[in-house]
């Protein structure tokens, strides 16, 4: 077992490790380590294998291996990047001046990095069967989406001959289509609430074109099948989601992939004692996507379940960018330590942005607060001296309306559950109140 | 002919109807047609309703005379436990899809490869070329074949 | 044809057969234990509750009381020889209003009839400080200092291990169908089963990958056995019928339990009882060795030997019984459920002695709750009927009651550093929620594991939060390498469970 220190260290090489490494190799981080769990960069984008990625990025309709491609092509650019692949991070433990990260892989087998500033990008993971309740047996069979998409795309193998999904998410929606495809029968999409939260592109060109009917306010009571699935018994439910079983029917198949939802996998942030929010289920960040504990900062999937990658790979850069700017300013700090006194370095430390919000005096920040129908808002804690893209999830679905923050308000035809809103919020904006309340109203005409 | 679709342009979801005269009669350019932007030949004998904007009446338009898609997949390459994601360069008409797929389960390429290098020109006869969905250049370990 | 002999034939996988099997494995005598399914603990002692009971639920004068007892006090022991994890964590039984405080003295007095020692009555006041997430208003509570934890299956695979080591012949997915006693010997026939239920098979053909069984398939073999030990579970009743006994019928009650996240590790220290019911023990709070918390079991009795779908009502029965011992408990830290079916016999009792048909055929059935407990005990108590039937047990001159198993979990980062220079697969993870690495899992199957249940039960890989998501597909691979199966050949649970319908390509 070693120990090395590095300026910046990322945990997950999807597409949030990757621009944030990039961004901060630009900005000048120093020395970087790039970890990922498995042999290739990328994440889940080398299994998302359709279209549909980069149309705002880069303004062309990628593929995600595609997506995944441009931003690898250009970390060949720099070599002060280290890739360590096929490592997993165990335990990260923010000490005095650095942030321990104790990582383990085949060729070196345990090593801890100290790192001036670390980066979260672990993604998601989903949300099993187990998590859902669904009755019934524990066949072979079941398998999350990602699980039956990896097994198809990269893997080369066929799940099951017959198929029902559950969830109607894009994730699910693109499964239908994908099993299709290759020759397997999607008796059905079942979905619990009244509504897709899928695009409606996706609801034509996965089901529409293939005719995959699609049950909307329904759900799987019950799995049968003892050793292989044999069928799901699929009921409408009422408007507090209880299945009405009198009107249960069975629908015959050897297969059941599940859509049911992503969980920020932030295991290792709780390690870390990084604060969590409730709503999103990642980490409070700030508009530098600096989180509660000093020189830690997260982006993407592990902050919030986001629906575009193009979001991710924005705010990424945000994330990289400010790590770099910390590791920068933690080091001229500490030039400074040897000749001044304590007194002097917290007040460069104040007008630097190395603080976290949680060091920080209380008004320093704007804090985010959802009001009417809003889910979430990231980044939580705004910084009053420039503008920062909000990411906000509304709880609803709803027409013409009116969504506002502060003194800022956009009029939108339509929001959905199932789409960000992305607003820009600049100081002007903000008063000098404390918080920042975004809301949906019903458009007056 | 009536058609009913709905629009994938944007995340609005307009339920777009498109009515067209059987055997090319004419029922005015009324409606949509003039601020459509589809030309005046196309909609001379079609009426749009139900679109909120010009892009809509233009999706609905090609929706209904010459539905096309991108279709992406996998393809067996030799000596590798991996797939290799490749998809259409453009999309191919919509009634192709499966004659594009039979066409995909034949192929198998031989490392090394470059995104975006064309696997098949004219794929399954649509004009159209089969692209490389990613870089492959030497064998890449998948978690379940023996290597 | 195969033809095999043996001092004494085991039927039946479970805690009972392979307790039975290591004690014999201590004597001169061959053993060999046959088990129907793939895989060991397949049955009802996947799905116990990993309980080492104290002994005060039992009527006195009973052998389940008797035997849970005696069981209790070889667990730490075992847990040392074996390396199977258990924990003495104690257990309350908690009597939620003033009137159920005499059932809770009567329930001591058994206790103490029965020989457990420690037992103590207490107030709501120390209740809660020894157990500060329980709700405030319970009255008072049994508190049992001998209770213990344990997985079940890891019990099984340690007991089944150390048999192996020490001689024992394990044979797999292996069924008896026939037993014919004669000349002082029986010949029992047994066939290899290729699919459980016709439904199943039906099922399975229409995915390719399940069209060859992945066993070798010897269809019939017969095996002379000069003694026979029943401890067939669910089947105890059919297994002695080919004997022409017809005293047992088993009559399976199921239980359905739920596991939570272990985020909750420490939520519970004591295995938290209710007062019992007249079937069951009633639902508890169980904290596991692996610091997740279970609740159930609930008892529903069924027909079939088959039913382990979990159901609504159980989750609502379960989880609405337990808020009111801790009402903190929340449904969405649930990450699965299961069900087991309890092998409750027509006797209150175990049923453990010689057949009235044959001298040389013992029952070891009825193993209802404390089974578990009881198994090392009552596979003693077989021994002896063994010997009184006639057979020599001499002790081996060499046993070996030590069995070992890496887990890298368990290890300090020095000594997870040093195994992992030694053998690069120990540092692959495998399952992250649970850390697992590759070489716990090669371990696991070259220990006997075939499949992909097999894998988790022995490693718990793709047991944690995310249920197997990422790691399955890495299972499957590194048991097609291990076992020389292509993928699509991989089973979860064996014949007619495959997990892969074929190649795309």
């Amino acid at each position: 077992m070693h120990e090395v220190n590095v300026d910046l260290l990322i945990v997950g090489a999807g597409p949030a490790g990757l621009a944030a490494a990039i961004a901060a190799a630009e900005a000048g981080a120093g020395e970087i380590v790039l970890v990922d769990r498995l042999a290739e960069l990328g994440g889940i984008l080398q299994q998302c294998i359709h279209n549909g990625f980069g149309l705002r990025f880069f303004k062309e309709e990628l593929t995600g291996p595609e997506y995944a491609q441009r931003f690898m092509d250009k970390l060949a650019d720099f070599p002060q990047i280290r890739i360590k692949a096929e490592t997993m991070v165990i335990e990260i433990a923010p000490d005095q001046r650095v942030t321990r990260v104790t990582t383990v892989n085949a060729r070196d087998g345990l090593v801890i990095y100290n790192a001036a500033a670390i980066i979260l990008a672990m993604g998601c993971r989903e949300r099993p069967r187990g998590a859902i309740n669904t009755p019934g047996t524990r066949p072979a069979g079941i398998y999350t989406a990602g699980s039956a998409q990896r097994l198809m795309n990269v893997e080369g193998f066929l799940p099951g001959r017959r198929a029902v999904i559950l969830g109607s998410g894009d994730i699910g929606l693109i499964m239908a289509r994908r099993l299709t495809l290759e020759g397997i029968k999607v008796e059905a999409v079942v979905e619990l609430m009244p509504y897709s939260s899928g695009l409606t592109r996706n609801i034509v060109q996965c089901l529409d074109d293939f005719g995959i009917p699609l049950y909307v306010g329904h759900t799987v009571t019950e799995i049968v099948g003892r050793d292989r699935v044999e069928g799901v018994v699929v009921a409408p439910v009422d408007s507090t989601r209880v299945p009405d079983q009198k009107r249960a029917f069975r629908i015959d198949c050897d297969t059941l992939v599940l859509s049911v939802g992503l969980i920020p996998e932030n295991e290792l942030s709780l390690q870390a004692s990084v604060l969590l929010d409730q709503a999103t289920g990642g980490p409070v960040v700030d508009s530098d996507y600096q989180t509660s504990v000093p020189g830690i900062f997260a982006c993407g999937n592990v902050v919030h379940v986001h629906d575009l990658v193009d979001d991710v790979s924005e705010e990424s850069i945000v994330a990289g960018r400010s790590a770099a700017a910390f590791v920068n300013s933690r080091r001229d700090e500490r030039d400074l330590c040897d000749r001044r006194d304590r007194r002097d370095l917290c007040d460069r430390r104040d007008a630097s942005s190395a603080l976290s919000f949680s060091e920080h005096r209380p008004d320093a920040f704007i804090e985010t607060k959802a009001g009417r129908n809003i889910r979430s808002i990231v980044p939580q804690k705004l910084r009053r001296d420039r503008p920062t893209v909000l990411y906000i999830r509304v709880a609803n679905p709803e027409q013409d309306v009116v969504i506002s923050a502060g003194g800022l308000r956009r009029k939108l035809r339509q929001v959905t559950p199932g789409e960000t809103v992305r607003l820009t919020v600049a100081p002007e904006h903000c008063s000098e109140e404390l918080q920042l309340t975004v809301t949906v109203e019903k458009s007056e005409a | 002919m009536k058609h009913e679709i709905t629009c994938t342009a944007c995340p609005m979801g307009c339920r777009i109807t498109v009515e067209l005269e059987e055997a090319g009669g004419v029922r005015g350019g009324a409606g949509a047609g003039g601020e459509s932007g589809v030309s005046a030949a196309d909609v001379s004998n079609a009426r749009i309703t139900g679109n909120s904007c010009r892009r809509g009446a233009e999706y609905a338009w090609e929706e209904i005379t010459a539905p096309k898609r991108v279709v992406t997949s996998v393809v067996a390459v030799k000596g590798q436990d991996r797939m290799l994601p490749v998809r259409t360069a453009q999309p191919i008409p919509k009634e192709c899809i499966f004659a594009v797929m039979d066409a995909i389960q034949r192929i198998e390429v031989s490392l090394p490869v470059q995104t975006g290098q064309i696997l098949v020109s004219n794929i399954a006869g649509t004009g159209v070329s089969l692209t490389a969905s990613k870089n492959m250049m030497d064998i890449q370990g998948g978690f379940m074949r023996a290597r | 044809m195969a033809h095999k002999e043996t001092d004494v034939l085991i039927i039946g996988g479970g805690v009972t057969g392979t307790a039975l099997a290591r004690e014999l494995s201590r004597y001169e005598v061959s053993v060999m234990l046959m088990e129907k399914e793939v895989d060991l603990a397949f049955g009802t002692s996947k799905a116990n509750s990993g309980i080492v009971h104290s002994g005060i639920h039992d009527r006195p004068g009973t052998l389940k009381a008797r035997l849970c007892v005696e069981g209790n006090r070889m667990y730490p022991q075992m847990a040392q020889e074996l390396d199977f994890l258990y924990q003495n964590n104690g257990a309350v039984v908690v009597a939620r209003q003033e009137d159920e405080i005499p059932a809770l003295k009567r329930l001591m007095e058994q206790g103490q009839q029965n020989g457990v020692t420690g037992v103590r009555l207490i107030g709501r006041g120390e209740l809660l400080a020894l157990e500060p997430h329980l709700a405030p208003d319970l009255a008072a509570a049994l508190v049992m200092p001998s209770g213990g934890i344990v997985i079940p299956f890891d019990l099984v695979y340690a007991l089944a291990e150390n048999a192996a080591a020490n001689g024992v012949e394990i044979v797999l997915g292996t069924q008896v169908t026939d037993i014919q006693e004669e000349d002082g010997a029986f010949t029992v026939q047994a066939t290899h089963i290729a699919g459980r239920t016709p439904r199943a098979a039906q099922a399975a053909q229409t995915i390719q990958a399940a069209q060859t069984a992945q066993t070798t398939v010897l269809p019939v073999e017969t095996v002379r056995a000069r003694y026979i030990v029943n401890a067939a579970g669910l089947h105890a009743g059919t297994v002695a019928s080919m004997i022409g006994d017809d005293s047992i019928s088993i009559h399976p009650r199921k239980g359905e339990e739920y596991l939570l996240d272990r985020r909750l590790a420490g939520f519970v220290r004591h295995t938290v009882f209710p007062l019992p019911t007249p079937v069951s023990k009633g639902i508890l709070i169980i904290p596991t060795v692996e610091g997740n918390i279970m609740l159930g079991p609930t008892a529903c009795a069924t027909d079939s030997f088959d039913d382990y779908g979990t159901t609504a009502v159980g989750w609502r029965e379960v989880f609405d019984y337990v808020r009111q011992l801790a009402p903190e408990l929340k449904a969405s830290d649930l990450i699965t459920a299961f069900a087991g079916l309890r092998a409750a016999s027509n006797h209150e009792d175990f049923i453990i002695g010689p057949s009235a048909v044959s001298q040389r055929f013992i029952h070891a059935a009825g193993m209802e709750s404390p089974g578990l407990t009881a198994a090392p005990a009552a596979a003693r108590l077989v021994c002896e009927h063994l010997q009184e039937a006639g057979l020599d047990l001499k002790p081996k001159k060499v046993f070996d009651p030590i069995r070992r198993v890496i887990r890298i979990r368990d290890l300090s980062a020095s000594e997870q550093a040093q195994l992992m220079q030694q053998d690069a697969a120990y540092s692959k993870i495998v399952c992250r929620c649970e850390y697992v690495s590759e070489g716990e899992i090669r371990d696991a199957i070259r220990r006997g594991a075939t499949t992909l249940d097999g894998v988790k039960l022995r490693t718990r890989s793709g047991m944690g939060r995310c249920q197997g998501g990422f790691c399955t597909p890495k299972i499957i691979g590194i048991l097609s390498r291990e076992l020389g199966l292509p993928p699509e050949k991989i089973t979860k649970r064996g014949p007619g469970s495959p997990l892969l319908a074929g190649r795309l390509r």
